[in-house]
């Protein structure tokens, strides 16, 4: 659809509109079109169609005769005119999401009332559908899961710790090698040089450990904890939209 | 945008974006610059223009531009003492929310 087609299509849908009504809105649409510097399609885009466009119009008038003859006169529209216009206002509405709230509310609400009103023998059978096959698939599925997670959070536990045993030693090592190095820097110089840079070597790799051990602890632990609570707490979540 | 904005709340926002400008604005220019502070469709501006001139709030008249007339619109009296009325209104009735909202206790 371009310009000209959407503008013959308004007149169209407003020809039954006052004839000096429906002049004043094409002009406005036309110009509308002029000044926007978007290409036509787009400009059509926003505007919504044709059918959108007559219909803001239409309403637009009728609300306006029942605003006229309600009060005394569109020129001084303060106290009561706009009190009749808010009382009565129901376009405009710029967003939707608290209409989209409600209806969700009301969905859930309405799902309740299908759960309320279940058969007594579909819950019975629900119920022994959860203990014969529940039971027997569950369980050892729940078991393992655990089981898993059990072994991660040791095999993180061990990483801690082992991390920290090669910060000690490789800090122990570092030491001991530095004294060494000085002790025979004097007596064999080339020696001596030789296990200084042992203990350099040394004294990074306990650095590096004391960074993974950190790391772990500061980082790859609290993550994991946060995983594992999500994962219990999701049932409940479940439960707590189930009954909102 | 989660809150509404009712019909005397958009007459008020287009009257201050019309006010605006010393020499009248036109159709399109109202529309943006309505729509950088409310959601709105395009196609609300329009009846709401056409209101607000039925009221005598706004005035149009057309000016040459561009080797074509275009329509301006601009503020009456009566459009600048709504203007003024809804401003007051604004002030007091943000001013409760906010105290409401940001303020302590209001038991009495």
């Amino acid at each position: 659809m371009n310009k000209e087609e959407f503008l013959k299509k308004l007149e169209e849908l407003l020809s039954d509109v006052d004839a000096a009504e429906r002049s004043e809105a094409i002009h406005y649409y036309q110009e509308y079109f002029q000044d926007s510097e978007k290409a036509e399609e787009d400009v059509i885009k926003e505007l919504g169609s044709p059918q959108e466009v007559a219909h803001s119009i239409r309403e637009e008038l009728a609300e306006k005769e029942i605003v006229l003859a309600g009060t005394v006169a569109g020129e001084n529209a303060g106290g009561e005119s706009q009190e009749a216009e808010q009382s009565k206002e129901a376009g405009w509405q710029t967003a939707g999401s608290f209409s989209a709230n409600s209806d969700a509310s009301q969905q859930s609400s309405s799902q309740e009332k299908e759960k309320k009103s279940m058969e007594p023998w579909v819950v019975v059978l629900i119920i022994l559908a959860v203990i014969f096959v529940g039971i027997p698939v569950g369980l050892p599925l729940l078991g393992s899961a655990l089981t898993l997670i059990v072994g991660i959070i040791g095999a993180m536990l061990g990483l801690v710790v082992a991390g920290a045993i090669c910060f000690v030693v490789f800090g122990l090592a570092a030491v001991i090698c530095f004294v060494v190095s000085i002790m025979k820097l004097v007596a064999a110089p080339l020696a001596g040089v030789i296990i200084l840079g042992i203990s350099l070597l040394l004294l990074g790799l306990c650095f590096l450990s004391a960074l993974i051990t950190w790391k772990m602890c500061s980082v790859v632990i609290p993550a994991c904890v946060r995983g594992v609570v999500y994962l219990c707490r999701l049932p409940f979540r479940k439960n707590q939209e189930a009954t909102v | 945008m989660v809150f509404n904005t009712g019909a005397a709340l958009l007459d008020a926002i287009v009257l201050a974006v019309v006010s605006k400008e010393e020499g009248g604005t036109y159709g399109y220019k109202i529309t943006q610059q309505v729509r950088q502070v409310i959601e709105l469709s395009e196609s609300t501006l329009y009846p709401v223009l056409r209101r607000l001139q039925k009221y005598g709030f706004l005035e149009v008249y057309d000016m040459e531009c561009g080797g074509r007339n275009r329509r301006y619109y601009k503020l009456t009296m009566s459009g600048t003492t709504q203007l003024a009325m809804y401003r007051r209104e604004w002030k007091e009735y943000a001013g409760k929310i906010n105290g409401m909202f940001e303020g302590g206790a209001i038991y009495e």
